[in-house]
């Protein structure tokens, strides 16, 4: 049970850190939520040093750094984390207010009305880039010389 | 005699103010946003974040905006920036074979499985003033062109199940980073990546460029070149799981070259790897030719004594901050120093003439 939770909320975390911050400010203003909450953390700017691997596959080696934001609010009982990447403390805010009410009775609310559309606009940025990368796709033509020509004609 | 002074507040003032003027430009023409910059510029805010070792696009147009569009400056701004940010955490190894690419291209095998992908590329145009193109949609045919075709497996890793490349094995052993203790040379590998992935453009493409030259050479080929979106993962440790914490655009080079081979092994090819952050290819390029340069004691190829074999030459002059700190700061005042060369030359003249 526990690891199914884990899973979920693993899945939730990672669609809030990373979305726009206007699309989901305006998602979450839509569910007239009166939120009655108290910091644990107030939101704090942070870096993270991101590793990456010699030849991508070998030994680890520190690449670069990248901002982040994090609070932890509590809502109603309910823990809330908001982990973002850059530099808004509203956005960690709403992140760590969705990660709250996605343990309380308003899941499926806030599921549907937030992380599914979050999730639908990431994948459709996703496979429009997909898109537009395979339409600049090569595709070689053999071209024929005169030797191919004869070759061709002697058949 | 030196004499202790003090003043210059009022000059000081007025230089930067006038700074300011000049940065705004003529008023009759609307200021630049920083999302302009962001969006519109956005090789030159790719810069910023690479040479500044800082994912954060915002920051990187106003900075830019802020330097005047000059980008060292920019990158010194940065590099002030991040010193002030706590460090959090250590992201998970980014996984550049899961990349949403947006250009992979091989330069030694046309056909390879995902295929060839230009992305939105300067390559093949013909470098002609012709007047900025407003954006075209792309014809894009939606049978041929379909998002899950595109598993796109890395080349190198295709020629290494097969045993033809040097394989990279993971050590399981701790990077130092260099943003937190000074490199001690003869330096590791790992050490030399990430100085040489913040490192100024200008200075690796120099570099990379002697290399071809005959200053040494390691004859590379582009095995594959891909730009895109990676996942920055990260361990939550308060809840005991692993989230993505954020998505950066980085390029990748991986280069193919000459090979080894002694009594023991089978000739194989080595290898150069370059990895940036944001879109900045011809540096990604010249990183791999450099990081294979530098490897020639590891792989037991014989010294020529050329830049690019001397490490410490390399990792000690490839940072612009540190550059333009050591080379600019002469120009602030050195006015005891001077004094005190002044008063030798004078003392040694009197001497002279004296003789």
């Amino acid at each position: 049970m526990k690891s199914e939770f884990l899973k979920k909320r693993k899945k939730w975390l990672s669609i809030l850190s990373q979305s726009d911050y206007g699309q989901l400010s305006s998602l979450y203003s839509d569910l007239k939520f009166a939120d009655k909450y108290e910091w644990i953390k107030k939101p704090e700017h942070a870096s993270v040093m991101v590793r990456g691997r010699i030849g991508g596959i070998g030994s680890q080696f520190n690449f670069g750094e990248i901002t982040i934001t994090k609070c932890v609010l509590l809502l109603n009982e309910c823990m809330g984390y908001g982990y973002v990447q850059g530099r808004s403390f509203d956005k960690a805010k709403i992140a760590a207010l969705c990660d709250a009410h996605l343990q309380s009775s308003h899941y499926n609310l806030v599921m549907e009305n937030i992380i599914q559309k979050l999730e639908k606009k990431k994948n459709a940025e996703i496979d429009l880039i997909k898109n537009q990368m395979a339409s600049t796709r090569v595709d070689f033509f053999a071209l024929d010389t005169q030797r191919t020509k004869n070759q061709k004609a002697d058949k | 005699m030196y004499v202790a002074v003090k003043g210059g507040e009022k000059a000081i003032k007025n230089a930067h103010d006038w700074l300011a003027q000049i940065r705004r430009g003529n008023t009759k023409i609307s200021e630049i946003k920083i999302n302009q910059l962001s969006e519109q510029l956005t090789l030159s805010v790719d810069r910023i974040i690479s040479e500044g070792s800082l994912f954060d696009r915002e920051l990187a147009a106003l900075a830019l905006k802020q330097s005047r569009g000059d980008l060292i400056e920019a990158i010194f701004l940065i590099r002030t920036f991040r010193t002030t940010l706590p460090r959090l955490a250590t992201s998970k190894p980014i996984n550049t074979s899961k990349m949403i690419c947006k250009r992979r291209i091989s330069a030694t095998f046309k056909d390879i499985p995902g295929g060839q992908n230009l992305g939105p590329t300067f390559d093949y145009t013909h470098r002609l003033l012709d007047g900025l193109k407003g954006p075209k949609n792309l014809v894009i045919d939606t049978e041929r062109d379909r998002a899950e075709d595109l598993d796109m497996p890395k080349i190198l890793d295709l020629l290494n199940k097969e045993g033809l490349i040097e394989d990279q094995i993971d050590t399981l052993e701790e990077p130092i980073d260099i943003t937190r203790s000074s490199i001690q040379y003869p330096t590791t590998r790992a050490a030399r990546l990430q100085a040489l992935s913040r490192a100024d453009e200008g200075f690796l493409l120099g570099l990379a460029y002697s290399t071809q030259r005959g200053y040494g050479g390691t004859h590379a080929f582009i095995g594959e070149l891909r730009i895109g979106l990676v996942a920055v993962n990260m361990e939550i440790p308060e809840l005991e799981i692993t989230i993505t914490v954020a998505e950066i655009e980085v390029t990748e080079c991986e280069t193919i070259n000459q090979f080894t081979g002694s009594k023991k092994e089978l000739a194989k090819f080595t290898r150069g790897y370059g990895l940036v952050m944001g879109q900045c290819e011809r540096k990604a390029i010249s990183m791999a030719l450099v990081d294979r340069a530098l490897r020639w004691k590891e792989l037991g190829e014989s010294y020529q004594n050329v830049p690019t074999q001397n490490e410490e030459f390399v990792i000690s002059h490839c940072d612009n901050i540190q550059s333009t700190g050591f080379v600019e700061h002469i120009k602030l005042p050195h006015y005891v120093d001077f004094q005190s060369e002044l008063e030798l030359v004078r003392k040694i003249r009197s001497q002279q003439m004296k003789d």
